[in-house]
């Protein structure tokens, strides 16, 4: 080894972190030179107080008030996951009754209903996607619109409840649905005649 | 005791007990490390809250090929870099040369004059550290904190922080080096 070794190799050397060969030469440096003995006992220190910096100390009731939060997420998930159900059960039980009222297949209904479905997103999304422009542009001024919106439809949950609201969506939608297809059809009625 | 492991397979099936006691044993250390990240013990309460909740909730993307505390860290670490980019604090960048504020640092410095260390008690030594900590820059002194506080190996804060190894190495000697510095000045 020429000349004193850098301090990373002496807190590798203190790490156990050096190859046999660098160890040796290191070691034989020590052995001659006082100053890099104290520099070494420096890290030394420096190294057993770094590894025995006292704990953080947690508050009593730390992991319960974790608990608490985990149960409360996994509450508000549940509040989702309830509306969602409901609507799809509305949709279901709405396109059952509108196969036994029109006398249509419902596997008609429904591939009706998804080529319809199907057409509309195919006008809506290019649309979709420039609205999506301009609504980036008018984004700030929309945000206190949606907020309100937003305020007024959670004060509409919280009187009627997530399960009717999300029947009256369903309901409506189903709704939109049939006056849609009744309107197709009475224009290819009209076609034909 | 029952491995990690295990207690997260029995929380993904539901056990709400399995998941608190992950809680329970990693609340210390979370801790230790959220409140030299962020310097203020109740901020680090909170985001440690947040870090059990973000695990709790992701629990089913743990790769039980790593260890979960290493999978904690990771959320643990992008939280606060998440916090301070939502804050617009400075951090670091692991790719720049790192400037104590006396000038760009130069870690091959061979150190001289009398120490200071060795005439100070270890109680002391560890008061100082403490106080030397909050002045490294927040990059060198996380890769501090996982080595000497939580006692991840290079390794494992190599695959907590995606760093090379040798990277990780040479950070936390930059860390102990500024560390030094600043203790041998207070």
């Amino acid at each position: 080894m020429t000349g004193c070794p850098r301090s990373e190799l002496l807190v590798r050397f203190l790490e156990g972190d050096l190859d046999a060969r660098e160890r040796r030469a290191l070691e034989a440096h020590l052995g001659t030179c006082p100053a890099c003995r104290e520099r070494l006992e420096d890290w030394r220190v420096l190294e057993e107080a770094a590894s025995s910096l006292p704990p953080v100390e947690v508050p009593p009731g730390f992991a319960e008030s974790v608990m608490d939060a985990v149960a409360c997420a996994e509450e508000a998930r549940r509040r989702w996951l309830g509306p969602i159900a409901a609507a799809f059960s509305t949709l279901v039980v709405s396109l059952l009754g509108f196969f036994l009222f029109t006398g249509t297949s419902l596997p008609g209904v429904l591939v009706a209903a998804l080529r319809s479905a199907g057409s509309a997103l195919g006008r809506f999304v290019p649309l979709a996607i420039k609205m999506l422009k301009v609504a980036d542009i008018l984004r700030h001024a929309v945000l206190g619109l949606l907020s309100a919106l937003a305020e007024s439809l959670a004060a509409l949950t919280g009187t009627v409840g997530p399960a009717r609201l999300a029947f009256g969506i369903g309901l409506g939608a189903l709704l939109l649905l049939a006056l849609y297809l009744g309107a197709k059809g009475l224009v290819s009625e009209g076609e034909r005649t | 005791m029952t491995d990690d492991r295990t207690l997260v397979r029995q929380a993904l099936k539901g056990d709400r007990k399995a998941f608190e006691m992950l809680v329970r044993r990693y609340e210390q250390p979370l801790l230790s490390y959220l409140g030299r990240m962020t310097g203020d013990r109740e901020a680090a309460i909170d985001f440690a809250q947040d870090v059990f909740l973000k695990a709790y909730g992701s629990l089913r993307s743990y790769d039980p090929a790593y260890g979960f505390s290493t999978w904690l860290f990771k959320i643990a670490s992008n939280h606060v870099i998440d916090h301070w980019r939502k804050k617009r604090l400075s951090t670091v960048s692991l790719d720049q040369p790192v400037d104590d504020g006396e000038g760009e640092h130069i870690p091959q410095v061979p150190d001289t004059g009398p120490s200071v260390v060795r005439r100070l008690e270890l109680a002391e030594v560890r008061r100082r550290i403490e106080k030397a900590l909050q002045a490294v820059p927040a990059a060198l002194r996380e890769l501090f904190v996982l080595r000497h506080v939580n006692e991840f190996s290079y390794e494992e804060i190599a695959v907590i922080k995606n760093l090379p190894v040798g990277t990780v190495k040479n950070r936390v000697f930059q860390a102990k080096e500024l560390i030094k510095k600043r203790l041998e000045g207070i």
